[in-house]
């Protein structure tokens, strides 16, 4: 018998903390994806949001590190919450080798069509990137 | 190189095919560069990146791609991209950049 996934009841937390290295980027993306399914995403909305914890994590990190990524996915009956926290090993969130303009343009485009509300908050020793995505959304 | 991805390089006279399959994210997106890098050097007239079995694609690896454009353009190459996935052509008219690429869906 095929069951119809069905959206969560209560919110669900999951959360991952990796170190910061781009080769373990697509952990993140892995997770996300399973979880925008389980919430009853379709499948553009899958896909739309495995770019943007992508792009969330590249904004976090930014060349920072070595440090670790915290990431915590929040799924609710009909949205996503997702935020990424890079925390400095040294304790300084500086970037010492940022991401070029274009790259961080390019990411801030893609969040901006991809989810429905986005923002990034760099700290002392840390830097906070989180989005929202809701189902059934219209992409711009 | 990642392992999530393979590049493959084709030359035909002064025109090259760059053949990528699979993930192009942060990690491998330096593999891509490194490769468009060595092509451009060449002194090709034409370079042509073969995307349709790219999987996944991020902001590193559409800058690679503009800087290798801005790089083909300086030295009087063209540059084009193959592309048949919806998924992907959605990402290039996200950012504007289907009007900045010569795209294609097919290599003819």
């Amino acid at each position: 018998m095929t069951e119809e996934t069905k959206p969560v009841a209560t919110a669900e937390l999951i959360e991952l903390s990796i170190p910061a290295i781009p080769e373990l980027l697509s952990l993140p993306r892995l997770t996300a994806a399973a979880v925008a399914a389980h919430i009853g995403f379709d499948l553009e909305e899958v896909e739309d949001t495995r770019l943007a914890i992508e792009e969330l994590c590249l904004a976090a990190f930014d060349g920072r590190g070595p440090g670790r990524l915290r990431i915590r996915l929040k799924a609710l009956p009909n949205a996503l919450e997702v935020a990424c926290t890079f925390q400095a090993s040294d304790g300084s969130a500086e970037s010492p080798n940022p991401r070029d303009k274009l790259a961080a343009e390019l990411t801030e485009q893609l969040l901006s069509a991809l989810v429905d509300d986005h923002g990034t908050d760099v700290e002392l020793g840390s830097a906070r990137a989180w989005f929202k995505k809701a189902r059934g959304r219209q992409d711009a | 190189m990642s392992e999530d991805v393979a590049i493959d390089e084709e030359d035909v006279g002064s025109a090259s095919i760059v053949t990528v399959k699979g993930e192009i994210d942060v990690a491998s997106a330096p593999a891509l560069r490194s490769k468009l890098h060595s092509v451009l050097g060449d002194g090709k007239s034409s370079v042509t990146v073969d995307l349709r079995e790219v999987t996944f694609l991020d902001s590193s690896a559409l800058g690679v791609l503009v800087g290798a454009l801005r790089r083909c353009r300086e030295s009087d190459c063209q540059f084009k991209l193959i592309i048949d996935s919806p998924r992907l052509l959605k990402i290039f008219e996200i950012t504007g950049l289907n009007s900045v690429f010569d795209i294609a869906e097919s290599r003819a």
